[in-house]
């Protein structure tokens, strides 16, 4: 403990010396030149916006609330403020006294004629000392054809490099070999739990109400802790502060509709945006009694309300509520997430940016069958976490950005409570121990510009986790049999853990359009989920590191060399990594892991490790826009207990994965998306040898995901058409026609080996793939 | 309880997919070597018990198992050794006396000695402990589901208070309906521990598997915790999968030692039965 405050003492000390040494340069006063850059139609601020300088060759982006500061000489400079599908604007500024400049920027699309070329966001891109990133804006997923026409952030996240979805589908998603588990989906700062609907063929994110997402894969920040992999940085709309609006859409299998406005002209503005399915309507016109019957949808709202109480303070209050809902006269299932989220941005000073956040965010579900017979019974599950953030940025001096603050999380755990309703129940109560647990972050970081080509950031966060009882804690035996148990009263730590978790990058110029860049950052992860399903099922149990579960500590190294073609406008990156997980988790043979108290004696432990290379080619701008990524990687396990000791591939190893996603503007109310995907077929496990018992075949499998699934691949088409623009009238309506699975492939979800029923002693494979092609048509509309 | 989530959860996964289609695929698998399988129980009922010998084969192999005859089989039940008698010989059927029955609490122990080496091994041994499990089986219901078109089978029994297996099985005048493991039920007491099961779905049945004037039994036996992870492994890993629920494929335990396959189990039974006449016939909707 001493030592870690120690060194986070020593970066803290860096940071002042530089200070001291730039304050006391006199002679040369840094002035600051700062502000919010947001949308001139709807006031919402725009993130990673950026303010380019043409006389250093070197700008600044705007952070995820708009807001930009960059300390510059007494001078003149020509300013270029940009942002991926607005105009550019320029100015000439003579900077003779710290200065406030909020820029507001036109959207390209309502003049679509002159389209404006910058290249200054990538140049300013090229030079952070961040790799392993990707920020899609709601604009540029809403380009991408979409299953069943709904436009869906995740699956727009699983076509870039090194991001796999697990299932076909599935709203699941491996970064660069990890876990699904392993990403933190965060929704306006609140942890998503289970960020899929339907099984996971939507996710919970509203694309009316997302503003645009940021996925770190590689360097994670220091300023996100808890989990190995990657972060899902979601972010809503504030809301329109200039006029009221609305935003919505009728589809095949769902309705949209967000109204937003402003409260106070320029000082507040709400959003709220709803979504509701209907396929049950269709189940109701079915034919089959058995379907007719059932009750199968999903909803979820999105609030958002904010307000400015002068440049110095902001604030901010998101909600989200989504359930789904499956239910007939004999079952219900139902599950769903909630967060709240309650942030103050307020600004010491020009210099220093900061943050305050209250978050809560559950996830429950429940399922059962209704009172009145014998077999009633009600089976609950939730975890609920409570949250208090701080997040500074310091805009030190010229070449220093240095970012601090603390983040605290009260884990609330309650694995299942299970138990027979009605009087003529014959089910017993069976409770999991609840546990509880407080996760605490905090962090240092500083970006620092040597000479004009070098950038370098550090960091280190300091991790703590505390087993908080009440809790029930198992003693195992060397077979993972339970011995013995202790109970802890409530309120007493009986377990600690603490981590320091350093972050390195480094950016190096090579000339003004290209880079190098290295980073190493070690991640860990306290909350773990019980999960062997591949495809997301909704019965997640997650549970916190203990006596018996260390905490999962990832190493990753990662090389990259970056370049921006200035003429053609293609963003180009290669990147390499190697990841090593400690302390990996997976199941034993036969793992049951639903309603068991001792579920950490099915918990078998190792290591994983995953090595890779992502290429990328990206369009942003012009009439044709997308990319092209490929991703070789591999990624294995190495447990003890499973598969004789031996390494085998995880199940989402795919070497090869290809994503084309492409998008023209063939006129000014006609525009066609294409995306294409190829991935090797997931390691799975086949029978090699089969016997017999009674008249049951039994098979005998091959090593751990010794064989393959055929690979995967799949074309998915799309045709917007605008209606005709009058410019007296408010309403734009465009249809969308969209079709998944174009050529029809048979992509199998899983294969089964079963017996044939018309001939005994026969056995064949059997595949059972989930889509055809899937047409579905969208009207969308704005006004 | 296991199995009818599992028949929930099944449903719930096929009304979610609305449009999955399945066919047969050809593939190439690998060969394992082979293994001897034993497939027999002792129960407490007084009858010629039946162990099968086998050996494993490949997997698309498509023919009766290899048979295992000539071998030694020695029954130990703690007060005697049986030699087993296998019928017809070269079948690789074993049997114990028809006059011979199994006492719950006893420790069976399966000797097996082989003419001829299977996977390098030609002696044998399994272990089984008759579960001593109090249960009583009282009666059974039948209950139609029209919308699903299936007949449930209703518990009704009381289970002691202490940790207890049972396996299930139906008859339909007298021909096993449950031939198969996924067809079998396999419990353990966990929900309704100490209690009376008050007609629990424990099962169901076809539509055309119950007929007017059928009479129906439910075979109830106790077993032992090693012999339901066997059965219920064998349950999970024969029927079908689905990348939802359930973990990845694994290997089924056996208690054939060393190195063996298949499980000697021991069962205390209790049977019950019912016949469908009118009025249960009519208030099912039929």
């Amino acid at each position: 403990m001493r030592n870690a405050i120690f060194l986070l003492f020593l970066i803290f000390s860096a940071v002042f010396g530089i200070k001291t040494y730039a304050e006391n340069d006199a002679a040369k006063p840094y002035l600051n030149l700062n502000g919010y850059i947001s949308d001139a139609t709807t006031g919402e601020m725009l993130i990673g916006a950026t303010v380019y300088i043409t006389e250093l060759s070197a700008g600044a982006a705007t952070n995820v609330y708009g807001y930009y500061s960059i300390r510059l000489d007494a001078g003149n400079y020509q300013l270029t403020y940009s942002y991926i599908g607005y105009e550019s604007r320029k100015f000439q500024l003579s900077l003779k006294s710290d200065t406030t400049l909020n820029i507001k920027l036109i959207p390209q699309g309502l003049n679509l004629n002159e389209v404006v070329i910058t290249g200054e966001s990538f140049t300013e891109q090229i030079s952070r000392a961040q790799m392993g990133v990707a920020q899609l804006d709601i604009k540029n997923i809403r380009q991408i054809p979409a299953f069943m026409g709904e436009v869906d952030i995740i699956k727009a996240l699983q076509l870039l490099p090194g991001v796999q979805a697990t299932s076909e589908g599935g709203s699941g998603f491996s970064v660069r070999g990890g876990s699904p588990d392993q990403n933190l989906i965060l929704l306006d700062e609140a942890l998503v739990y289970n960020p899929s609907h339907l099984m996971g063929f939507f996710s919970v994110f509203n694309n009316d109400a997302v503003k645009g997402v940021e996925l770190f894969k590689g360097d994670i920040p220091a300023e996100y802790g808890g989990r190995l992999s990657s972060v899902v940085d979601v972010r809503m709309n504030e809301g329109n502060s200039q006029r009221l609006s609305g935003q919505g859409g009728i589809g095949t299998i769902s309705s949209r509709l967000k109204l937003e406005g402003p409260i106070q002209k320029d000082k507040s503005s709400f959003m709220l945006a709803g979504r509701r399915t209907y396929a049950d309507l269709f189940l109701a016109i079915s034919p089959d009694e058995k379907i007719r019957d059932n009750k199968l949808y999903f909803y979820d709202f999105n609030g958002k309300a904010n307000y400015t109480f002068n440049d110095r303070n902001r604030i901010f209050i998101t909600g989200y509520f989504g359930k789904d809902v499956f239910k007939n006269e004999n079952f219900a299932l139902g599950w769903g997430n909630q967060t709240f989220t309650l942030r103050w941005n307020h600004l010491f000073s020009s210099k220093i940016f900061s943050n305050f956040s209250l978050i809560y965010s559950r996830f429950n579900y429940e399922l059962g069958v209704p009172e009145g017979q014998a077999n009633a019974f009600n089976w609950s599950s939730q975890m609920k976490d409570y949250s208090l953030k701080s997040d500074f940025t310091w805009f030190a001096s010229a070449s220093n950005t240095l970012k601090f603050g603390f983040q605290s999380t009260f884990h609330s755990f309650n694995p299942g409570t299970a138990e027979g309703i009605g009087d003529e129940t014959a089910f017993n109560k069976i409770e999991v121990a609840k546990s509880f647990a407080l996760e605490s972050g905090l962090y240092v970081s500083n970006e620092q510009k040597i000479g004009s080509r070098l950038t370098l950031k550090y960091g280190l966060r300091l991790s703590l986790f505390n087993n908080i009882g009440k809790g029930t804690i198992y003693e195992f035996d060397n077979n993972y049999h339970k011995v013995d148990s202790v109970v802890y009263p409530s309120g007493e730590v009986f377990q600690n853990f603490m981590n320091l978790e350093p972050r390195f990058s480094m950016a190096y110029k090579l000339d003004e359009f290209s880079s190098v860049k290295a980073a190493y950052t070690r991640n860990v992860q306290y909350v773990h989920l019980a999960q062997n399903s591949t495809a997301g099922t909704p019965l997640d149990i997650w549970f916190p590191s203990s006596p018996n579960v260390k905490p999962q500590l990832g190493d990753q190294f990662s090389l990259g060399y970056f370049r921006y073609f200035p003429k053609e406008k293609l963003e180009t990156s290669v990147e390499g990594f190697y990841k090593l997980n400690h302390n990996a988790i997976d199941f034993k043979d036969h793992a049951e892991l639903l309603l068991n108290e001792v579920l950490e004696g099915e918990l078998r432990f190792g290591e994983a490790w995953s090595y890779g290379l992502e290429f990328l080619v990206r369009l942003n701008e012009g009439r044709l826009n997308g990319w092209v990524s490929y991703t070789w990687s591999r990624t294995f396990r190495k447990i003890p207990e499973i598969n004789n000791g031996n390494p085998y591939p995880a199940s989402y190893d795919k070497p090869h994965d290809i994503s084309l996603v492409a998008n023209y503007q063939l006129s000014k109310r006609i525009s066609l998306g294409a995306n294409w995907v190829y991935a090797t077929g997931s390691a799975v496990t086949f029978p090699t040898g089969r016997f017999t018992i009674g008249n049951s075949i039994a098979p005998v499998y091959s090593d751990r995901n010794a064989y393959r699934l055929p690979d995967y691949h799949r074309l998915d088409l799309s045709i917007s058409l605008k209606n005709k623009d009058k410019s007296n009238r408010k309403w734009r309506g465009e249809w969308n026609l969209s079709i998944y699975n174009a050529y029809y492939r048979k992509n199998p979800w899983v294969i089964n080996f079963v017996a044939d029923t018309e001939q005994s002693n026969v056995t064949k494979a059997e595949m059972t793939y989930l889509f055809g092609i899937v047409p579905a048509i969208t009207y969308n509309f704005k006004f | 309880m296991k199995s009818k989530f599992q028949i929930i959860l099944r449903l719930f996964v096929v009304l979610a997919i609305f449009s999955s289609c399945t066919e047969t695929i050809e593939l190439e698998l690998g060969e394992t070597f082979t293994q001897l399988v034993v497939d027999g129980q002792i129960s407490t009922d007084t009858l010629a018990h039946q162990i099968r010998l086998s050996k494993s084969a490949s997997y698309f192999s498509n023919a009766e198992p290899p048979v295992v005859s000539g071998a030694e089989l020695l029954l130990d039940d703690g007060s005697q050794t049986l030699i087993l008698v296998e019928f017809p010989e070269g079948s690789g059927y074993y049997y114990t006396p028809e006059d011979y029955f199994g006492k719950p609490g006893n420790t069976y122990k399966l000797n097996i000695n082989l003419t001829e080496p299977v996977g390098e091994t030609s002696n044998f041994e399994a272990v089984n402990t008759m579960a001593t499990t109090d249960f009583i089986l009282d009666s059974i219901g039948l209950e139609y589901r029209k919308p699903f078109g299936f007949w449930m089978v209703l518990l009704y029994a009381y289970d002691p208070p202490t940790t207890d297996f049972y396996r299930l099985d139906v008859f339909r005048n007298g021909v096993i309906l449950t031939d198969t493991a996924s067809r079998s039920t396999v419990l353990d007491d966990k929900l309704f521990n100490g209690n009376n099961t008050n007609g629990i779905r424990v099962m169901f049945l076809y539509e055309d598997e119950v007929m007017l004037g059928d009479t129906i039994t439910l075979l109830m036996s106790a077993i032992s915790k090693d012999y339901y992870k066997f059965l219920s492994e064998l349950s999970s890993e024969s029927g079908f999968s689905n990348p939802l629920f359930g973990g990845p494929p694994a290997n089924i335990s056996s208690n054939l030692k060393e190195d063996g396959l298949g499980f000697f189990g021991t069962k205390k039974s209790a049977r019950v039965s019912l016949v469908v006449d009118k009025s249960l016939w009519e208030n099912g909707g039929k």
